[in-house]
């Protein structure tokens, strides 16, 4: 019971955290700009060109048979909007970048590389924590994609070296080194 | 002489005398007058700068307080986007977009089965504006193939415009949405000024001639056919006064029109009345102002609306409810051609004109628009994380516009299913209509955006919501969570790990003991661990958890998303923990996460009035379970679906989507649970009785039916669980539990974390050269 009293306030302070959520900052200034790696793009089918149309005319009703594509590890969609958080990463808006990210991830949930993207994000904005599990994230998806893994180890040892996490850091470290 | 003179001055000065009487009392009379006037129009000068200022503050200060508007998910279309014609059709309808053999008009779509030409409207997201677009699409299937501008130039990605789905007013009931000038159409202002006030560009605030008109035509008529206002007094008497009929307050209706002439503008007064004045009810929430009423009648932006459509709206001024086009449809059509008649008579339309206008139908939807409370479950969950941050005041007044993460296809959808589903099971049980409630929560099982929250059967009608306040014990669904703490020591437990699933006896959470029993009331002996979940075992779960421990699996469970305290007695290893369905929801999206916690969220940004961003609600995970042991359990709960307690999802759902999920039952079957997850979306589904009497239906027999059913309508993705790096797969021999080959026959592929799996050979394997064929084959057909 009395182990419950010292709980109590604990489970408050939690309660109250889970509550207040995570207050709404402007983009902090750019740290560092790691450049984001590039994409693995399938070759993406292009749709078949639709015919030139005048605005009035009628639509046709005769439609050459499409075919129904498998998802593309990256959709053209995606590449752009992809396209447009790197343009923001550049000149610093990373809120709107990662912004642009999650819509990204919303079309294509699995695609590691954006969770690498936004991990990428959320360490130039020192949100550290958040840059970490991202990056974990993205290796939970990242297949055999040693590159990208090994990206996302080397991410995750600096955001751990920043909250002073040295011996994780090294950890993350010697996981980066295994995957070159 | 002197004595006549004196006489005659005598006379005269007693005339005088006599004359100065009176002059004396004119005096008093002129000194009181102007003593009055001084003070009268002290006074009155003061009442009139009191009104002036009045007029000032109000109108200078903010006028309204604006509701903020909510609005769903924004649509996503991009070539491969799953998505039929018919749930554009949809999505085009909800959003007010006209049909016509040509898509010409921003908000107009043409269809020709597959294919379709779209005018969107341009919108500002918080990422910045999407302009309006021509839009040429095709789909095949369920599927959208290709997107295209007028010129046939691929385009990648475009957003729809976000469905409003409601409004936040305040006490008062007023809701509103507003406009500028510019966005008031040129018609309008004519029927307006047509009908209400034909003088309002020449007239100072009042206007004698249209009073004594109005008056004939009144008396004329027998009745009140016209109005002797004129639109500034009309604003006036909605602005500033109350809706007492009387002298004085027609008086000060006066004395502040011409003030406010005074001070502003004709454009001004004329946007403020467009923006203040009553234009319908809709239950408890009044209708202010054409923008909103535009919307409210048509479901449809003021600038698209038609004549006759503008006429109907500038008739409506005149009696809200008794024109209500949707209730006096006749009335409504006569007031609106009397505008439209008006009209050509002052010269603002032609006869042709007018006639075409005539020939229209009202144009009234049934929908009544937007902000009417269509969902109330998913706006309470909305008012919920809104408070953590927002006053509710800044909610009501400050025109904030607030995108959710509602998704109104999924939303109808579960409606739809749980009502259906709901009715049939009740006759199938032959209960009473009504007997059963329910509750349901969609969530995108990645990132924990709640697309849907149903509160009850009756949806639409805000009330008890189930869904978030509906805290019911939650049964077998809790199995997951002593498995996952289990396999989480891989030292110890493997998918294989032999249980015992027989009697045992505890103390529970009174002190007494107490001996659970399994749903068929049968012991099954040793089992592998996964069936104990498999088939949900209670015995077995129950000798699990007590090994692992009570503290530890609540505390796996707190690290999966429970933030509510409860008591570990033995009794919540068999689901005595009670919870809501947006709670297991959260425990169950971060399995479906593969142990990645993302909070549910209900919202993603909030804007200004202005359109300047002001939060963001962002995407955050947080790897809260890790995910070799996680893998294993969401197989095992795939296996619950395929061969386990859920089979007869098969019902609804193609096996090959390999969705993973769990039933829940409680005592004499009170509580009725299902949860389970596809490769893209988590739900929770609870069947039973607010009065907490037995409903009669098991996990499997009342809430999977709901689910199934719901998951059916939604085309999920399929199941396709990412192996972690820490998982092997390794070949079994269920009869040994130990390591198969190809010789072994019914071996099972199983994940284990690696440097868990059993070292040993079964018996069967001896490596055989058979076995070096079979193997590959049999992987190939596993």
């Amino acid at each position: 019971m009395s182990s419950m009293i010292k709980i109590f306030p604990l489970f408050l302070v939690f309660l109250l955290a889970g509550c207040l959520g995570d207050p709404y900052r402007r983009a902090a200034p750019v740290v560092e700009t790691t450049p984001p790696p590039a994409p693995v793009v399938s070759s993406t089918p292009t749709p078949p060109p639709a015919p030139a149309q005048e605005e009035d005319v009628q639509i046709a009703a005769y439609q050459p048979p499409v075919q129904v594509r498998p998802e593309p590890v990256t959709s053209a969609a995606v590449m752009s909007l992809q396209q447009k958080a790197n343009e923001q990463q550049q000149v610093g808006d990373l809120v709107g970048a990662a912004s642009n990210l999650e819509r990204a991830l919303r079309i294509e949930p699995r695609n590691a590389h954006l969770w690498n993207q936004l991990a990428h994000v959320r360490l130039s904005q020192q949100q550290f924590g958040q840059a970490a599990d991202l990056a974990a994230k993205s290796n939970s998806l990242a297949g055999a994609d040693r590159w990208l893994r090994r990206d996302n180890w080397q991410l995750i040892a600096k955001a751990r070296r920043q909250t002073g996490d040295l011996g994780g850091a090294r950890t993350a470290e010697q996981k980066a080194a295994s995957l070159r | 002489m002197g004595s006549t003179r004196r006489g005659k001055t005598g006379q005269k000065r007693r005339a005088s005398k006599k004359n100065r009487r009176p002059s004396g009392f004119r005096r008093l009379l002129r000194r009181l007058l102007l003593l009055l006037l001084v003070f009268g129009g002290l006074g009155s000068g003061l009442y009139l700068l009191y009104l002036n200022h009045t007029v000032q503050v109000k109108f200078e200060g903010k006028r309204w307080a604006v509701p903020a508007r909510v609005y769903g998910r924004a649509l996503e279309l991009y070539p491969g986007a799953s998505l039929g014609p018919d749930e554009l059709v949809q999505e085009l309808t909800r959003l007010g977009y006209r049909k016509q053999s040509h898509a010409k008009q921003e908000g107009s779509y043409a269809r020709n089965r597959n294919r379709f030409h779209v005018r969107t409207r341009p919108f500002v997201f918080w990422d910045g504006k999407e302009p309006a677009r021509f839009l040429d699409l095709q789909f095949q299937g369920e599927q959208l193939t290709s997107m295209a501008d007028g010129n046939g130039r691929p385009i990648s990605l475009v957003r729809l415009e976000p469905p409003a789905v409601g409004s936040i007013y305040p006490a008062h009931n007023e809701d509103r949405a507003l406009i500028k000038r510019d966005e008031i159409p040129e018609q309008l202002v004519n029927a307006l000024l047509a009908v209400e006030d034909r003088a309002f560009f020449g007239h100072h605030g009042l206007h004698f001639k249209g009073i004594a008109r109005a008056l004939w035509a009144n008396l004329r008529a027998g009745g009140v056919v016209q109005g002797g206002s004129t639109l500034t007094q009309q604003l006036v008497k909605n602005f500033f006064l109350t809706q007492e009929r009387s002298l004085q307050r027609k008086v000060n209706e006066a004395f502040m029109a011409l003030l406010l002439e005074r001070h502003y503008g004709k454009d001004e007064i004329l946007e403020a009345y467009t923006n203040e004045i009553y234009l319908g009810q809709d239950g408890r929430r009044a209708i202010h102002g054409f923008g909103l009423a535009s919307q409210f009648y048509f479901n449809r932006p003021l600038v698209e609306l038609d004549l006759s459509q503008l006429a109907l709206l500038a008739g409506l001024v005149r009696g809200p409810s008794y024109y209500n086009p949707r209730r006096h449809t006749e009335r409504a059509r006569e007031r609106r051609d009397l505008v439209l008649r008006l009209m050509v008579e002052q010269g603002f339309i032609t006869q042709a004109q007018a006639n075409k206008a005539k020939r229209a139908g009202l144009g009234v939807t049934n929908t009544k628009g937007h902000g009417r409370g269509g969902y109330p479950a998913f706006m309470e969950l909305v008012r919920k994380q809104l408070h953590r941050d927002y006053r509710e005041e800044d909610l009501t007044s400050e025109g904030l516009r607030i995108f959710t993460t509602l998704d109104p296809r999924v939303q109808l959808q579960a409606e739809q299913a749980l009502t259906q589903r709901l009715k049939a099971l009740e006759k199938g049980k032959r209960l009473t209509a009504g007997t059963l409630e329910a509750a349901t929560v969609v969530a995108n099982s990645v990132d924990g955006e709640v697309l849907a929250v149903v509160g009850g059967r009756r949806a639409r009608f805000a009330g008890f919501n189930r869904a978030l306040d509906a805290v019911r014990p939650i049964g077998s669904l809790v199995k997951p969570v002593v498995y996952l703490s289990a396999l989480m020591r891989p030292d110890r437990y493997t998918l294989i790990t032999p249980l015992e699933d027989k009697p045992l006896r505890l103390t529970g959470a009174d002190g007494k003991q107490w001996a659970p029993q399994n749903y068929d009331h049968r012991s099954h002996g040793v089992v592998p661990l996964q069936d104990g979940l498999v088939y949900s075992y209670n015995l077995a779960t129950v000798g699990l958890g007590m090994e692992i421990g009570l503290d530890q699996v609540a505390n796996v469970l707190h690290n999966l998303g429970v933030r509510r305290e409860f008591e570990p007695y033995p009794s919540m290893l068999l689901g005595a923990v009670s919870l809501s369905p947006l709670e297991v929801t959260q425990v169950y999206q971060t399995l479906a996460a593969g142990g990645f916690y993302s909070p549910l969220r209900a919202i993603r940004e909030v804007l200004t009035a202005e359109d300047k961003p002001l939060q963001r609600y962002p995407l955050t995970v947080h790897e809260a379970a890790p995910a070799g042991p996680v893998y294993l359990l969401n197989q095992a709960l795939q296996d619950v679906v395929r061969r386990g307690t859920g089979r007869s999802l098969a019902r609804y759902l193609s096996p090959a989507l390999n969705v993973a999920g769990k039933t829940g039952t409680t005592d004499d079957l009170r509580d009725s649970w299902f949860a389970g997850f596809s490769g893209d979306k988590v739900a929770v589904v609870w069947v039973g009785r607010d009065d907490n009497k037995p409903a009669g239906l098991s996990g499997a027999s009342g809430a999977m039916q709901v689910w199934g059913d719901l998951m059916r309508r939604l085309r999920p993705r399929p199941l396709n669980l990412p192996q972690p790096e820490s998982v092997e797969m390794v070949w079994i021999d269920p009869q040994s539990g130990l390591r198969a080959d190809g010789s072994c026959s019914g071996a099972r592929l199983l994940p284990f974390i690696k440097g868990s799996a059993p070292r040993e050979n079964a018996p069967c394997a001896a490596g055989a050269v058979e076995s070096f064929i079979r193997n590959p084959l049999r992987i190939f057909f596993e």
